[in-house]
């Protein structure tokens, strides 16, 4: 059974997921691309609809565990919130008497209806010429056609007492009979148990054609469709086809974004897979117990050329797992190979921007001229290890206001005995060159050093507190005190000494195995994460005021839905690669967060 | 025209042009207020709110970090909010009076305390503002006196004092420079630090002002202050501040608002004199407001709080960088706020504020093609 905070977390992303393809969709619609289109579902019990929905439709929603959804939408904890459900409140005296008039002849209150009408889910489909479609199952057919009475005979009454003749029309097309009660702007159909709604007779008909002809020209029979469901794990759940790929790889805005040396370090090869011309993109969401799983598969073979520096060349080989330090926040596992992606830097980053020359000068400096991709970038393995852990100060030291948190990198030495004299040699003259900067600027320098830890001699820099007049409040330079440490054939960069001295201890344990296939383990704790802003509160609180003009009531409210939101997270981890051969990722949550409160439908 | 109070009849444009001077603008509510309360009782109120401006004030200055660019939010967050919008006009022309920026300081925390005390005597006496001055480390380093020696007194840096801050160029003679530099000898900002160190003070006998003592930066700061060439220079301003910058007064205009004003030093009275005087209500629409004032006077008129953190970075772009001035000067003003560029930056500004729209511009927005 899944908690409340549990079904927020799968709300909030099947609406994020629908809105990016309506956006989507309706982009694509202006742009005249009637081709385009995509299937989406969310979590839960799911059941079939395709062989009733039109193949020409442009976006489907597939909606599995609705009764779910309708039990949040109608939970007061929810919508006493300011949501969209809390916004729509039909506030008329005629809706209010309608809804009790309903309920008095259904024999039960409006959200069991919903709940009754949705229960084994709901399938929202829009097609060419602004026309919407929706297929729910209900829990039973007496239900359905009792409610429809209901609203037909009400409706009818109505129209008659104001002489709107047309308002209520009766039909049948391939031997179903169909209604509409609002004179023309919906349809609606009953079949068994399933109710078909429709805001155009045509798109109606066309449900009702594909139901009669055993799912003929359905969305069930396009074989892209049913490649995309198998590659997605079984429910098929997104698919987008090549014009919407290519809109949503489009460059937005600053095409410099593209060429930064960084994003092309960490996204080669997935960008590659989105803008693949040929083939589909597929989203898979699947919900075990407290474990939310979504996952992503493209159908496009790892990139060659320039890009291929992200992936292994050996079957076997991989990102490495991440690294286990105390009070870990976050840890990211990267395969890539610094060299090639540097020797290809022409071809990936053409732009020489006075960042990429700034940072080829200062490399120039550090390491003493060596050539930057043979003897430096050359000079580490592809497997490459960050970490991200909570400090614990020293009250020998003191504590910053601002507590941000340590932060390593960790590379493998192809050379150790030669590049580990080649990095602290470089390591120190970087921190020497920052010295004399912040001298000639009258500030506080650091003092440089050595120490032993676990039989390893690490070096670390750091200000001095002493002329700090209150080390309860000390300025945010406090949160680092900058090391490199060497652990045998693995080069270690860290915000500060603690960390480093952890990460000693890590990497004394025995070399993991490398995840197959797998080149990017992303992984985020986070209670740890809302622990680390809860520490920050106050000033981040502040910082929302003055970015969002807000008051502080507002920001608070705002700071705490992150921090709710981060806790019901859980460990997210987020692992990208080629398993198969074929560009995938997988995103998986493992919730958990305070209880909800039930409603009263869901009880027993 | 005098300095004579105001007599003709109070009327809605009056008291809007008294609210757009003084305190940013002025929203309906308060304009209502101000139509039923009458002229005295009205700029009464503005100097004096009844409203806590002390606590409003220890709640800001908790909220202020030692970054620049959220201190300027803090401050226009502080103007858009205050109960005491006077005080952060004044305060904003100290600002540029002093013309103390960062990009010579390099210290946020210098740059926070040299405001913090601008507005602490913003509306008190100009004695007391001088003396907490000439003991402000911002300001040693923004006009050059960081270091100053007994050995070598740093003339630079009396210089600026005298010219800059006090008395005016023309006003003051080449001994009153050199016994300025040796006063001020001994204070020195080092290693992001005031230093005060007596033995490096030349304690021998200066004269300043025609006046000879063993004096000492506090001494300067009073002896300044009685100058009458130093409170024409401030009466001078403020009329540019609060009455016109078209129009430049003669000297019989000046001349006795500047005599009681060196007799009792009182910024608070000088203004209040200024608001209340016939001269002030005969003289609308003739500044140009700067692009702090425009911002902040839309917010204040419509009663909404913008996001101050962007919208400090796009004032600064419209030519107006809240603890940065462009020179010791300060901010030209006037017409100077107006060139191609600012009209087109103003009108989108002023457009994006009254619509409520987001902050920073969005460059795709169509709006934002249009202007």
């Amino acid at each position: 059974m899944i908690r409340s905070g549990s079904r927020l977390i799968v709300i909030l992303l099947a609406v994020a997921v629908v809105e990016l393809c309506l956006f989507g969709v309706i982009k694509l619609a202006k742009q005249r691309r009637p081709h385009a289109r995509i299937f989406v579902s969310t979590p839960g019990k799911t059941v079939p609809f395709d062989d009733w929905i039109p193949e020409q439709a442009l976006a489907v929603l597939e909606v599995g565990g609705a009764d779910k959804i309708v039990e949040l939408a109608f939970d007061p904890a929810f919508t006493g919130e300011k949501s969209f459900w809390s916004q729509w409140k039909p506030s008329a005296l005629g809706w209010t008497l309608f809804r009790r008039n309903l309920e008095k002849e259904m024999g039960c209150d409006y959200p069991t209806m919903w709940h009754r009408l949705v229960q084994d889910g709901v399938t929202v489909a829009s097609g060419p010429n602004n026309s919407f479609v929706a297929v729910a199952q209900a829990s039973d057919a007496e239900f359905l056609k009792k409610l429809n009475n209901v609203l037909v005979t009400v409706t009818r009454k109505d129209a008659a007492k104001k002489s709107e003749t047309n308002r209520v029309v009766e039909a049948t097309h391939r031997d179903v009979t169909y209604w509409t009660i609002s004179g023309g702007t919906e349809y609606h159909a009953i079949i068994g148990n399933r109710v078909v709604l429709a805001n155009k007779l045509d798109a109606l008909k066309a449900v009702l054609d594909c139901q009669a002809d055993a799912g003929a020209g359905s969305l069930a029979k396009r074989a892209d469709y049913q490649a995309a469901k198998r590659a997605a794990g079984g429910v098929a759940t997104l698919r987008v086809s090549p014009e919407l790929r290519q809109f949503l790889a489009k460059p937005k805005g600053d095409a410099a974004k593209e060429q930064n040396p960084l994003a092309v370090l960490l996204l080669a090869g997935y960008t590659e897979a989105l803008k693949a011309d040929t083939g589909w993109l597929a989203l898979n969401a699947d919900l075990q117990g407290q474990a939310l799983s979504l996952r992503v598969a493209a159908d496009c073979a790892k990139p060659k050329g320039t890009t291929a520096f992200s992936w292994p060349t050996q079957s076997d080989d991989g990102a490495w797992p991440n690294l286990d330090v105390p009070r870990k926040i976050a840890a990211l596992s990267l395969y890539r190979n610094l060299h090639d992606f540097y020797a290809g830097k022409d071809a990936l980053f053409p732009e020489r921007t006075s960042q990429l020359i700034f940072f080829e000068n200062m490399m120039g400096i550090w390491f003493t001229g060596r050539d930057l991709t043979e003897e430096v970038m050359g000079a580490v393995d592809p497997h490459i290890r960050v970490v991200v852990a909570a400090q614990q100060y020293d009250s020998a030291i003191g504590t910053p206001v601002v507590k941000i948190p340590a932060f390593a990198i960790v590379f493998r030495m192809k050379n150790p005995k030669r590049f580990a004299r080649i990095s602290e040699e470089a390591w120190q003259k970087a921190f020497g060159l920052v010295n004399v900067t912040r001298g000639q600027k009258a500030e506080a320098g650091l003092i440089l050093d050595r120490k032993d830890h676990a039989g390893i001699r690490y070096t670390f820099a750091a200000f001095s507190p002493d002329d700090e007049p209150d080390h309860s409040k000390l300025d945010a330079r406090f949160n680092y005190s900058p090391s490199i440490a060497h652990v045998g054939e693995y080069l270690v960069f860290s915000s500060t000494q603690q960390l480093t001295e952890d990460l000693i201890a890590a990497l004394r344990k025995p070399a993991p195995a490398p995840l197959d296939g797998v080149n990017a383990l992303l992984e985020i704790d986070g209670a740890r994460l809302a622990e680390i802003l809860d520490i920050n509160r106050e000033p981040i609180i502040r910082g929302n005021m003055l970015k969002n003009g807000q008051d502080r009531a507002a920001a608070e409210a705002g700071f705490n839905n992150y921090v709710n939101i981060a806790r019901f997270l859980g460990h997210a981890s987020l692992n990208l690669g080629a398993p198969d051969g074929k560009v995938a990722g997988e995103l998986t949550f493992n919730l958990h967060g305070p209880a909800r409160k039930q409603t009263a439908m869901l009880k027993p | 025209m005098t300095w004579t109070p105001h007599q003709q009849p109070w009327d809605r444009t009056h008291a809007a042009h008294l609210f757009r001077r003084v305190a940013f603008g002025a929203n309906a509510t308060e304009l209502e207020r101000a139509l039923a309360d009458g002229p005295a009782k009205t700029i009464y109120r503005l100097l004096k709110p009844a409203a806590d401006v002390a606590a409003f004030n220890r709640e800001m200055d908790a909220c202020e970090t030692l970054s620049l660019p959220e201190l300027r939010g803090w401050w226009l967050r502080r103007m858009m909010l205050t109960p005491h919008p006077l005080l952060e006009k004044m305060t904003l022309f100290w600002h540029g009076w002093f013309g103390v920026g960062h990009n010579r300081v390099n210290h946020a925390g210098f740059m926070r305390d040299h405001i913090r005390a601008l507005r602490a005597h913003a509306l008190g006496k100009l004695d007391a503002l001088l003396g907490a001055i000439v003991h402000d480390p911002a300001v040693f380093l923004a006009a050059g006196g960081a270091n100053n020696p007994k050995a070598l007194p740093n003339e630079y840096f009396a210089r600026q004092l005298l010219a800059r801050y006090t008395v005016g160029t023309g006003q003051f003679s080449p001994r009153d420079v050199t016994d300025t530099a040796r006063a001020f000898t001994g204070y020195h900002v080092r290693g992001g630090k005031w230093r005060d160190v007596p033995t490096d003070h030349d304690a021998g006998p200066k004269t300043i002002f025609g006046q000879t003592g063993t004096w000492t930066p506090a001494d300067f700061a009073r002896l300044a202050a009685k100058q009458p060439a130093l409170a024409r220079r401030v009466v001078r301003a403020l009329y540019r501040q609060f009455i016109s910058e078209e129009q430049e007064p003669s000297n019989d205009v000046i001349e006795p608002l500047a005599r009681s004003f060196a007799a009792d030093l009182d910024i608070g009275k000088l203004v209040a004199t200024m608001l209340r005087s016939q001269i002030f209500f005969a003289s609308p629409a003739q500044r140009v407001k700067s692009p702090v004032e425009l911002a902040v006077g839309i917010c204040r008129t419509l009663g909404v709080t913008v996001p101050t953190l962007p919208l400090g970075a796009e004032l600064a772009e419209l030519g107006q960088n809240l603890y940065q001035p462009p020179t010791l000067k300060g901010w030209p003003g006037g017409r100077a706020w107006i060139n191609h560029a600012t009209i087109v930056g103003r009108t989108k500004l002023a457009t994006r504020l009254v619509g409520n729209k987001k902050f920073p511009a969005d460059p795709a927005s169509p709006e934002f093609q249009l202007a």
